[in-house]
C-alpha cells in the first residue's frame, strides 16, 4: 500500500515537472501547480497500524477470543469433531421444523423445513456451504446481539451515551464496507473472523437503534409509575424497559439478521467460507450452474431466517418487500417501527371486522356447522373409502421386471430384474409418484371424515400437550447431543430416539390440526387432495419405460391406486356438490380478470415446459469425453479457492465445454415419443384445472356456488398436474446417477402447475361451510341484546359500580 | 367534608417549602435570580429561555386530608405533586414529607421512602405486560412481599374498586374506568401513607368520572389515607377536596376551603373560574340560611307581623320541631278579609336539612315560602328566605365585576 501511494506521489511530482516544461502559462484551471500540495494521510495510518499490530497484540487477540470460540465451537474444521456442516440436512429440516413452530407457528416450521430440505437436496457441496452461511449469520447475529441490546438500552437510558453512539452508527451505515475491509484484514488476516467483524459493522446499528428506539417508546408515566413504588433503577428496567421495549428489540434482530445475510457477498471476498464463496467462485469461473443452485440456497436460507425471525403481521409482505423495508429504513427505525406497526394495526382491524361478524353471527346462540346431508356423506364416504384404498395401494407392487421411473435415471435398474416385482416404496418401484399418493390419500381420508365426525374439546388438549412435552424433549436433546459431540462422545441410540420424538411430535401436529378442523378439511379439502392423488398415480400409469428397458409391467399396485383415486375425485364431487357452502364475504368483483389472466398464463407455462427438456442424459452425450472430463476436473482442482487462478482456470473451462457442446445434446422432452411422456397427462390435467380457473372467474357465469365448484376442481386437477413435474424431480433425487439430470421443462411445468393450483386455491379459500346456530338454554335474549349492544366499556362500568362501593 | 379539618392543628405530613423549578441547561442561574426577584413565567421565559416550573410554592397537607391542587396545563401542580416523591428534582426550596427532606434522599434510602405512598395516573400507566392481579400487587412486589401474601393484599384492594372477578385479565382488556380502578388498587395495595393522584379522573368519561369521585370518597372515608389530588376541574376540586390549592403560572394564586374559594376567591382568575361553577353543588344550606323566627298562635297580627316582617316564621313544639308555618303576606289576607287569623297558619310547608347542598333546594326559590331547616335531630335550626336563595345564585357575577377581567388562556 505504501508503495503505491510513493508511486503516486512521485507520479505527481513528475507531472509538475512536465506541466511546467510544456505549459508556460497555466491556465485558470490548471490542476498541475495545485498538484505540488499532498499529505499522507495513508502513511500516518498506515504507521498507526503497524504501530498496533506490533504492541497491541495481545488487545487484538482479545478482540479475537470470542470470534474463534464461536467459530471453533459450531464450524471447527477439525476432523475429530462434528461441526454444522456435518450434521444430515434432514436433522437440520426437522430441527428448523422445531424451531419456527416453536418461535412462530406450525406453518411457518414446515415451510422452513422443506426450504431447509431443498437446500440439502441441491448436494452435499451445496449444502455443507448452506450449513455455513447459517453458521456465519447465527455467529455474527448472536454477536450483534450481545453488543447491541445492551448499548441499545444504555443508550435508551443516557441522553450522554446516545449522543456519543448516534453519530458513530451513522458513520458505520454510511461507509461502505469496502472501506474498513482492510484495517480488519490487517488486524486479524483474510478469514471468517474478519468477515464476520465487517458484517457486525453492518448488521449491528439497527439492533442499537431499534433497541435504543424500543426504551425511549415507553411511556414515561409507565416508567415513573414503576420508580414511585420505590423500584430499583435495575428493577424499572427489568421489569417494564426491557419488556416494553422487547418488541422492538426483535424488529431490531430482524433488521440485523437481513443484513447480516446481504453482507454474505461481501464477507465472502473478505475469506468466508458458505455460499457467498460460492457465487463468487461461480461469478469469476462464470459457472452458471454453480451461481443458479448457489443463488437459490442463498435465497432459501434468507427466507427461512426471515420467517422465523419476523413479525406475525409482516407475513404477507414476502422477502423481498422486507428486505426494501429494512434497507428503506436502515437510519430510520422510527419509520420502520410507524410502518410495522401500521401493518400490525390493519391486520388487528380486520382480524376484529372477523371476529365481530362472527360475533353478531352468534349473537343467537350456538353455532355449529350445517349438518351433512345423506348424498354428501355418500359423497365423503366414497372419498374416505379410495383414500384408504389408495394408501393400501402403495404397499402392493407397483411394477417388476425392471424399474419404471428409476431405470430413466440409474443404468443398474434398466435390466436384469425380471422376475421380481417393487412395491410402491421402493426406488425401483413406485418411487416418489407412490410417496405422493400415499400422502394425498392420507390428507384425502382425513379431510373427507373430519365432517363426519364431532370431537370434543378434551382430544385437542391432549395433542396440544403431547407437542409440547416432544419439543421440550426433542430441544433437550439437541442440547445434550451438541454437548456429547464437544465432547467427543458418540451415542448413536439418541439419534433414533431423537427421531421417534419427533416422529410422536408430527403426528400430535397434525392430530391436533385434524381435531381442530381447518376450513379445507372437508369436501373440497377431500377433493383437492384426491385430484393430486389421482394426478400421481396417471402419471406413473403413463410414464413411457426408458427405451433401454427390456421388459417391465405395472404391478396390481398402480392400478389400484388409479382406480382409488379416481373413486376419491367421485367422492370428492359428489359431496362438493350437495355440500352447503357459502363465501365468507360478498366477492368484490362480478368476473375476476386475473384468475383469467392466471389461468392462460398456467397453460402457456406448461406448454413451454413440455417441449422443454424433461431429461438430459449425459451418459449419451459422447461429446464431452473422459479426457474433456478429467482436463475440467484437474483445472478446478489446480484453482482451489485461489481467487485469482479461478478466474483464469474457469475461463478456460468454459472453453472447453462450450468446444465440446457443438454438436446436439441428448435431451428429451415430455412429449417426445423416446422420452418419458409425462407431458400428456399433465397438459390434460392442467387444461382441465384452467377450464376450471375459468368457472371460479366468473367468466362463465356469476353464481357463487358454481364458482365454488369451478374452483375446487381447478385446485385439484392444478395440483395433480404440479404433482407430476414435482415427483418426476423428486424421483430423480432419489435414484439418478449424476450424469442423468431432469430438464427445466419439469420445474417450468411444475410452476405452471402451481399457477393454476394458486388460482384455484384464492377462490376456494373465500368459501366456508355454512353454520347453523341454536339457542342454548342458558342465555335469554336479554343477555343476547345487551351484549349486542355493550359497545365499549361504559355499560359494564355502570354495572360495576353498585357492586363496587364498599 | 369538614371545613375544621384545616382549622384544627391536626399534625402536617408534607410541606413544601418556597419550592422553585425551573427547566432549562442552567436551573440554578439566572432563570432562578429573576424567578425569586418575582418575576412572572412568561417574563422569566422571555428574558432567559428557561421554563419556569413551580416559583415561590409553599403549602402543606394534614395528615387523614385530602388536598387538591387545581390549576390549568402549565400550572405547574403535576410538577408540584412529582416533587413530594422525588420523581422531580427541585431547583431550590425544601419539600418535606413526615419531617424528611426528600431532596436529600438518594438510592435505597429513596426507594424505601417511595415504598410509602401510592401514585395513581392520568393515563392509568398499568403495566401492559401484566395481569391485573400482577399490576394491583407491584407496589408489594417491589418490597420483596412474598406471592401468596402480595396475591391477597391486591385481591383485596381490587375488591375494593369492585374488580376482583378481572383479577387474571390483562389490562387491555378493561375499560378505561376499570383500568382507572385498577390503578387505584395498586396505590392501595401497599396500605401506603400518602396517595398522589395525577389527574387521576380526568381522562375518564364525565359519568365514570363522577362514579370514580364519589368511590374514592367512600374509600376514603373508611381508609382515611392522606390524599394530594392533582385536577384541572375546578367542580372536581371543590368536590372531593378538604382544601384546594389553585395554581397559575407555577405559582400559588390562592389556597383554601371550596367555601372560601367560592366565597371569597382571592383574584380575578379565580373568580372567572369560579363562575363555571355550579356553587349550589359546594355551598351548605347552612351558610345561606339565616336565623328563624319563632312565633306562636297566640300571637296577635301586630306581634306576629312585627316579629317576621315581610318574610315568615315557624311554630315549633316542645322539642323545637317546626309544625305550622306562618307568611306575612296570609296574615294581611287573614286580616282584610277577616277571616280567623288561624287561617294564615299551614302546616304545608317544606323542609331541608343545615348539611344539604344548596343546589337541592333550587326549586323552592320560586314558591315563595321560606323554607325551614333542621337538624339532625329536626330542631329548626333556621331558615331560607327566597330573596336570599335568589341573591346567592346571582353572587358570583358580582364577584366577577370586583375584579378587572383578565383574558386567560
Amino acid at each position: 500500500m505504501s508503495h503505491s501511494i510513493r508511486s503516486i506521489a512521485y507520479i505527481a511530482a513528475q507531472a509538475d515537472e512536465t506541466a511546467e516544461e510544456v505549459a508556460e502559462t497555466p491556465g485558470f484551471f490548471d490542476n498541475a501547480w495545485l498538484d505540488g500540495f499532498q499529505f499522507h494521510f495513508g502513511e500516518w495510518i498506515k504507521q498507526i497500524v503497524d504501530w498496533t499490530d506490533q504492541n497491541l497484540q495481545l488487545p487484538i487477540e482479545i478482540i479475537k477470543w470470542p470470534f474463534d470460540f464461536l467459530f471453533e465451537l459450531l464450524m471447527s474444521t477439525d476432523p475429530g469433531r462434528t461441526a454444522i456442516m456435518d450434521i444430515p440436512w434432514f436433522w437440520v429440516a426437522i430441527f428448523f421444523f422445531i424451531i419456527g413452530s416453536a418461535v412462530r407457528n406450525v406453518k411457518v416450521g414446515l415451510a422452513s423445513a422443506v426450504m431447509v430440505a431443498t437446500c440439502g437436496l441441491l448436494g452435499p457441496d451445496y449444502w455443507s456451504e448452506t450449513t455455513k452461511t447459517f453458521g456465519m449469520v447465527f455467529i455474527s447475529v448472536l454477536l450483534c446481539a450481545l453488543i447491541g441490546v445492551p448499548l441499545g438500552i444504555l443508550c435508551g437510558r443516557k441522553d450522554a451515551v446516545w449522543n456519543v453512539v448516534r453519530p458513530v452508527l451513522d458513520a458505520m451505515q454510511v461507509v461502505h464496507p469496502f472501506v474498513y475491509m482492510l484495517p480488519f484484514i490487517f488486524f486479524w488476516k483474510i478469514g471468517e473472523v474478519s468477515a464476520t467483524m465487517a458484517t457486525m459493522v453492518f448488521a449491528l446499528p439497527p439492533m442499537v437503534r431499534l433497541t435504543n428506539l424500543g426504551v425511549r417508546q415507553v411511556p414515561d408515566d409507565v416508567v415513573e409509575a414503576s420508580r414511585s413504588y420505590g423500584a430499583s433503577e435495575r428493577r424499572v428496567l427489568t421489569d417494564v424497559q426491557i419488556p416494553l421495549a422487547r418488541p422492538a428489540i426483535m424488529t431490531g434482530l430482524n433488521q440485523t439478521l437481513l443484513l447480516a445475510i446481504s453482507m454474505l457477498g461481501i464477507a465472502a471476498l473478505m475469506g468466508a467460507g458458505g455460499l457467498g464463496k460460492l457465487l463468487l467462485r461461480a461469478i469469476n469461473s462464470q459457472n452458471l450452474p454453480l451461481a443458479a443452485s448457489g443463488g437459490l440456497a442463498f435465497f432459501l436460507v434468507a427466507v427461512v431466517l426471515d420467517r422465523i425471525s419476523q413479525r406475525e403481521s409482516d407475513d404477507g409482505l414476502g422477502l423481498f418487500g422486507r428486505i426494501r423495508e429494512a434497507w428503506t429504513y436502515r437510519a430510520d427505525p422510527e419509520g420502520l417501527l410507524a410502518a410495522k406497526a401500521e401493518r400490525s394495526a390493519e391486520s388487528a382491524a380486520a382480524a376484529a371486522v372477523e371476529a365481530a361478524a362472527a360475533e353478531a353471527a352468534n349473537v343467537g346462540g350456538d353455532e355449529r356447522p350445517a349438518p351433512v346431508s345423506a348424498r354428501e356423506r355418500m359423497g365423503l364416504l366414497l372419498a374416505a373409502l379410495g383414500g384408504i384404498a389408495a394408501m393400501v395401494s402403495v404397499f402392493l407392487p407397483w411394477g417388476s421386471d425392471s424399474g419404471l421411473v428409476s431405470a430413466w435415471g440409474r443404468r443398474s435398474d434398466e435390466t436384469g430384474l425380471v422376475g421380481q416385482s417393487f412395491t410402491g416404496f421402493e426406488a425401483t418401484g413406485g418411487s416418489v409418484f407412490a410417496i405422493i399418493v400415499l400422502l394425498l390419500g392420507l390428507l384425502a381420508a382425513a379431510a373427507a371424515i373430519r365432517p363426519l365426525v364431532t370431537i370434543g374439546d378434551g382430544l385437542p388438549r391432549l395433542f396440544a400437550r403431547i407437542q409440547g412435552v416432544m419439543f421440550a424433549l426433542l430441544g433437550a436433546g439437541a442440547v445434550l447431543v451438541w454437548v456429547l459431540n464437544i465432547l467427543n462422545v458418540n451415542f448413536r441410540p439418541l439419534l433414533d430416539i431423537g427421531l421417534i420424538i419427533f416422529a410422536i411430535a408430527a403426528v400430535a401436529i397434525m392430530a391436533d390440526i385434524w381435531t381442530q378442523g381447518t376450513r379445507r378439511l372437508g369436501a373440497d379439502g377431500a377433493l383437492i387432495a384426491g385430484a393430486g392423488a389421482f394426478g400421481s398415480a396417471l402419471g406413473y400409469l403413463l410414464l413411457r419405460p426408458s427405451s433401454f428397458v427390456e421388459s417391465y409391467s405395472h404391478g396390481v399396485g398402480a392400478y389400484l391406486a388409479v382406480a382409488a383415486t379416481a373413486a376419491v375425485v367421485i367422492g370428492g364431487l359428489i359431496a362438493v356438490l350437495a355440500a352447503p357452502y357459502q363465501t365468507r364475504r360478498p366477492f368484490k368483483l362480478s368476473i375476476s380478470w386475473p384468475l383469467v389472466a392466471g389461468a392462460v398464463l398456467g397453460l402457456t407455462i406448461i406448454g413451454i415446459g413440455s417441449i422443454s427438456a424433461w431429461l438430459i442424459d449425459q451418459r449419451l452425450d459422447s461429446l464431452i469425453t473422459p479426457e474433456i472430463q478429467a482436463e475440467i476436473e484437474r483445472l478446478e482442482e489446480e484453482a482451489g479457492d485461489d481467487i485469482n487462478k479461478q478466474l483464469a482456470n474457469g475461463q478456460a473451462i468454459t472453453n472447453l465445454i462450450n468446444s465440446a457442446r457443438a454438436g446436439t445434446s441428448p435431451t428429451f422432452n415430455s412429449l417426445a415419443p423416446e422420452g418419458p411422456g409425462l407431458g400428456i397427462p399433465a397438459i390434460a390435467l392442467a387444461v382441465l384445472a384452467a377450464l376450471g380457473v375459468l368457472v371460479a372467474s366468473g367468466l362463465l357465469g356469476g353464481d357463487e356456488r358454481r364458482r365454488w365448484i369451478g374452483a375446487t376442481l381447478a385446485a385439484g386437477f392444478g395440483l395433480a398436474a404440479l404433482v407430476i413435474p414435482a415427483a418426476w424431480i423428486l424421483s430423480f433425487t432419489r435414484s439418478a446417477e449424476p450424469q442423468a439430470i431432469t430438464g427445466a421443462g419439469s420445474i417450468i411445468t411444475l410452476t405452471g402447475a402451481f399457477a393454476l393450483f394458486a388460482a384455484g386455491r384464492s377462490v376456494v379459500g373465500e368459501f366456508v361451510r355454512r353454520k347453523v346456530y341454536s339457542d342454548s338454554p342458558g342465555r335469554s335474549v336479554a343477555d343476547d341484546v345487551d351484549i349486542a349492544l355493550d359497545g365499549g366499556g361504559s355499560m359494564a362500568d355502570a354495572d360495576l359500580v353498585g357492586s363496587g362501593t364498599p | 367534608m369538614s371545613t375544621t379539618t384545616s382549622a384544627n392543628g391536626a399534625d402536617e405530613i408534607i410541606r413544601l417549602e418556597n419550592v422553585y423549578k425551573i427547566f432549562g441547561p442552567q436551573p440554578r442561574g439566572r432563570a432562578l435570580k429573576l424567578a425569586k426577584d418575582g418575576l412572572t413565567k412568561n417574563e422569566v421565559q422571555a428574558a432567559t429561555d428557561h421554563v419556569v416550573g413551580m416559583t415561590d410554592v409553599s403549602f402543606e397537607v394534614k395528615r387523614g386530608e385530602t388536598f387538591v391542587l387545581m390549576g390549568l396545563s402549565g400550572s405547574g401542580k403535576s410538577t408540584a405533586i412529582r416533587t413530594v416523591n422525588k420523581l422531580h428534582d427541585i431547583t431550590d426550596g425544601k419539600v418535606l414529607v413526615d419531617g424528611t427532606d426528600v431532596q436529600r434522599l438518594e438510592g435505597q434510602d429513596l426507594q424505601k421512602f417511595r415504598q410509602k405512598m401510592g401514585m395513581v395516573f392520568q393515563h392509568f400507566a398499568l403495566f401492559p405486560h401484566r395481569s391485573v392481579i400482577d399490576n394491583t400487587g407491584y407496589g408489594l412486589k417491589v418490597q420483596g412481599v412474598d406471592k401468596d401474601q402480595r396475591d391477597k393484599a391486591s385481591l383485596e384492594a381490587l375488591n375494593l374498586v369492585g374488580l376482583g372477578a378481572f383479577a387474571n385479565s390483562s389490562p387491555s382488556e378493561l375499560s378505561g374506568g376499570m383500568q382507572q380502578r385498577v390503578g387505584l388498587a395498586r396505590a392501595l395495595a401497599s396500605d401506603p401513607d400518602v396517595l398522589l393522584m395525577d389527574e387521576a379522573f380526568s381522562a375518564l368519561d364525565p359519568l365514570i368520572r363522577r362514579q370514580m369521585q364519589d368511590e374514592m370518597m367512600a374509600i376514603q372515608a373508611e381508609l382515611q389515607k392522606t390524599i394530594l389530588f392533582i385536577t384541572h376541574d375546578l367542580n372536581e376540586a371543590l368536590r372531593i377536596g378538604d382544601r384546594v390549592c389553585i395554581m397559575k403560572d407555577g405559582a400559588i394564586v390562592q389556597v383554601g376551603t371550596p367555601d372560601e374559594i367560592l366565597t371569597k376567591p382571592a383574584t380575578g382568575y379565580v373568580a372567572e373560574f369560579v363562575q363555571d361553577v355550579d356553587q349550589g353543588r359546594v355551598i351548605d344550606v347552612s351558610t345561606v340560611m339565616t336565623q328563624p323566627v319563632k312565633v306562636d298562635r297566640s300571637m296577635s297580627a301586630k306581634d306576629l307581623l312585627t316579629a317576621i316582617g315581610d318574610d315568615g316564621g315557624f311554630v315549633v313544639d316542645s322539642d323545637g320541631r317546626p309544625t305550622e308555618l306562618v307568611m306575612a303576606k296570609d296574615v294581611y289576607s287573614a286580616a282584610t278579609n277577616g277571616d280567623g287569623l288561624g287561617a294564615a297558619f299551614s302546616a304545608e310547608f317544606d323542609t331541608t336539612t343545615a348539611d344539604a347542598k344548596f343546589n337541592h333546594v333550587y326549586a323552592h326559590a320560586g314558591k315563595g315560602k321560606i323554607l325551614a331547616v333542621t337538624d339532625g335531630d329536626g330542631k329548626l335550626v333556621g331558615v331560607l328566605k327566597p330573596k336570599d336563595m335568589i341573591e346567592e345564585m346571582g353572587r358570583v357575577e358580582s364577584l366577577i365585576d370586583g375584579f378587572e377581567r383578565e383574558v386567560f388562556m
